[in-house]
């Protein structure tokens, strides 16, 4: 029982992580770390959810965050370039605070929210986290990309909610094929864009 | 053989299997639009719920299907709505044979239509809101290509949608817990305010309204035509179906007055807001907000009275939408949708000029119209309910007529600034014909009247009828 309780603050750590890496990097040419961070929040919502589902169906969590990355990356291959750690710069350092700010205006609310939907603590709040992260993400952004990553984040948090919501194989069916359309449509997008949406 | 294997499963995958022969457009027209006509035969003459005898074999046509759990479900009640959503859809597969659209279309239609009626069918309701998501997904792509502008209405589209469901689902969820306690006023309370922002996404309704204006004015007028008006449909429809399902939720008072002041605010700004527009487009979208503010307001009145006007009134937007939209598809290629650019269109294209004029009307209601006589219930009806009211309401009534005579007016000014003949022959007929079928309506409404009573009858809880 220990080790789920860790699974649970790994989970919901990878979540934040993953969700605070999108949104620093905002607007950055070569989103390939952001879409490892969408990844590691697929990774996150897994460990999260590991006391309380399957693991067909985690598997099937997995494999839908993964293949979404994949697909809106489909662009974003560039093998020849090294990967470079961004430098800290001051709107880096800004959306960091940002976040940290949303995150503890979702601890103050979360409380009030989980009176009225019975979710565990640490979902609840991944699931806000991500929802509202999601949404300055999307709306700070000019860039197809991570408008793309910003609503499959806002998502991914309703997601994690109404999965526990709605034990439905059909609902949980219909979620993973919105996750993958939205991810498909996103990498349809960019391909027709001239808005320099590639790595350089 | 079942209802929603024969109108929802088969036209949906038949649509998904068209797109193959997308590239001979009038091949794909001629199969869709025999798909569409034996559905609307089947729907108008063999009883969901019968035993069909075909030589010595005999088939029992069922009214529901599981899939993984869950059922779908088509009543004897609906065919009538079945046959009309096929019959929409046909109108609109057959038309686009003389305008270009993209190759896509035809088989799009057919699968959007099928995909509302999986709303109509799904149970419980809420996951109609879902089909609504992936009826949204599969049209993007089109309007991405289709696009005329920087696309930032299509990503709205987009994230509005997502947000709508997102709430709508939720708020389905809650509203499922408030059946089992509705005495408990907190969860009660928060379950309205998640809901209704969920409908503040998919409705259009301020401040959110601006989404509708931009992917209308970037995007084919012959694609969001459809789409916009067949979820605008679907919205209403799950609202319907919420009224429907929950009796709490129809003896709520709060909510209907709610929806009559969101209804005269988005009837005010709307119309407000038309008037200052220099797009046709944007135009239509901003009549699409206020028209979508006389819907909720009716809704919010509770009345059998209010409630025919209501059901009447949808339909009848949505025959003109699509004259409309086929009259803005004939305009030349390359036109930006501007007003001042269609100043005395009506001399180079007499034909699209009065289905503009005719449509729009129509909608809004002028004298020999098909919305004239609801369209003044309407206001007979906001008065009744309070002086103050009413006068707030025709206001934006009258807002939307003056945003009419402006367009009217541009079209039929004396100096020519239009550019040149756009409509051939095909199209000319074509919208004859469109004029002529609003002018029918008008002059001869016993079918429209019948028609509206049987999708009313479905709704007797929510009317009172």
């Amino acid at each position: 029982m220990r080790g789920l309780f860790f699974t649970s603050i790994i989970g919901g750590a990878l979540i934040i992580l993953g969700a605070l890496i999108i949104f620093i990097r905002l607007n950055q040419p070569d989103s390939r770390i952001s879409l490892i961070a969408y990844i590691l929040e697929s990774v996150g919502i897994v460990l999260l959810l590991v006391r309380i589902f399957s693991p067909q169906i985690l598997i099937s969590v997995f494999l839908t965050g993964t293949m979404g990355a994949a697909i809106l990356g489909t662009d974003q291959v560039a093998l020849h370039i090294p990967l470079k750690p961004d430098k800290v710069n001051p709107q880096g350092i800004f959306r960091l605070l940002l976040g940290f700010i949303l995150a503890v205006l979702i601890l103050s609310i979360e409380s009030e929210i989980a009176v009225w939907i019975p979710v565990p603590d640490s979902i609840l709040f991944c699931s806000l986290f991500l929802i509202l992260m999601g949404l300055t993400t999307f709306s700070l952004s000019s860039r197809l990309m991570y408008r793309f990553l910003g609503i499959l984040n806002i998502f991914s948090g309703f997601q994690l909610v109404y999965m526990l919501l709605e034990e439905s194989v059909l609902v949980f069916g219909f979620m993973i094929a919105i996750d993958l359309l939205i991810a498909l449509l996103g990498a349809y997008f960019m391909s027709g864009s001239q808005n320099g949406e590639y790595p350089t | 053989m079942n209802a929603p294997l024969l109108w929802f499963i088969i036209p949906f995958f038949f649509g998904a299997f068209l797109l193959l022969f997308s590239e001979s457009k009038r091949l794909s027209i001629i199969l869709a639009s025999i798909v569409c006509l034996f559905l609307i035969a089947i729907s108008a003459t063999v009883p969901i719920n019968s035993m069909v005898i075909i030589g010595k074999n005999s088939i029992i046509f069922t009214d529901s299907m599981e899939i993984l759990g869950r059922t779908l479900s088509l009543e004897r009640a609906a065919q009538p709505l079945l046959a009309f959503f096929y019959s929409y859809a046909f109108i609109w597969i057959l038309f686009s044979a003389a305008v270009r659209v993209h190759r896509f279309f035809v088989p799009l239609v057919l699968m959007e239509t099928a995909l509302v009626i999986g709303v109509t069918a799904v149970s419980p309701f809420i996951y109609g809101a879902f089909f609504v998501q992936l009826a949204v997904l599969i049209a993007l792509p089109i309007f991405w290509s289709e696009k005329m502008k920087s696309g930032e209405g299509i990503i709205r589209f987009l994230l509005y949608q997502t947000l709508g469901l997102i709430f709508l689902a939720i708020g389905g969820w809650l509203a499922s817990t408030v059946e089992l306690n509705p005495s408990d006023q907190y969860i009660l309370k928060r379950t309205m305010v998640v809901l209704l922002v969920g409908f503040i996404f998919w409705l259009a309704i301020f401040p959110f309204h601006s989404w509708i204006a931009i992917l209308m004015d970037e995007s084919c007028p012959y694609l969001s035509g459809f789409v916009i008006n067949i979820l605008q449909f679907s919205s209403f429809l799950i609202l319907l179906y919420f009224l429907k399902s929950y009796l709490w939720l129809r003896t709520y008072d709060p909510l209907f007055i709610g929806l009559r002041m969101i209804g005269a605010i988005m009837l005010i700004i709307g119309s407000l807001w038309a008037v200052f527009q220099k797009s046709v487009q944007r135009l239509q979208a901003f009549l699409i907000v206020a028209e979508n503010g006389i819907a909720l307001f009716l809704l919010g009145l509770h009345t059998t009275q209010s409630f025919s006007v209501f059901i009447s009134l949808l339909f009848i937007r949505m025959i003109a939408s699509f004259f409309w939209a086929l009259a803005v598809k004939s305009l030349p290629e390359n036109f930006d949708f501007g007003l001042n650019s269609l100043q005395g269109l009506y001399r180079s294209d007499p034909f699209i000029s009065l289905t503009l004029i005719v449509s729009y009307f129509s909608t809004v209601g002028l004298p020999f119209l098909p919305g004239f006589p609801y369209q003044a219930t309407f206001l007979q009806l906001a008065f009744s309910e309070s002086s103050s009211m009413g006068t707030v309401l025709s206001i934006g009534y009258w807002l939307l007529i003056a945003a009419g005579f402006r367009l009217a007016v541009t079209l039929l000014h004396p100096a020519e600034k239009a550019a040149g003949k756009a409509e051939t022959a095909n199209q000319r007929a074509l919208l004859v014909i469109g004029i002529a079928a609003l002018f029918l309506i008008t002059f001869f409404p016993e079918p429209f009247n019948r028609f509206i009573a049987q999708i009313q009858s479905q709704f007797t809880l929510i009317s009172g009828g």
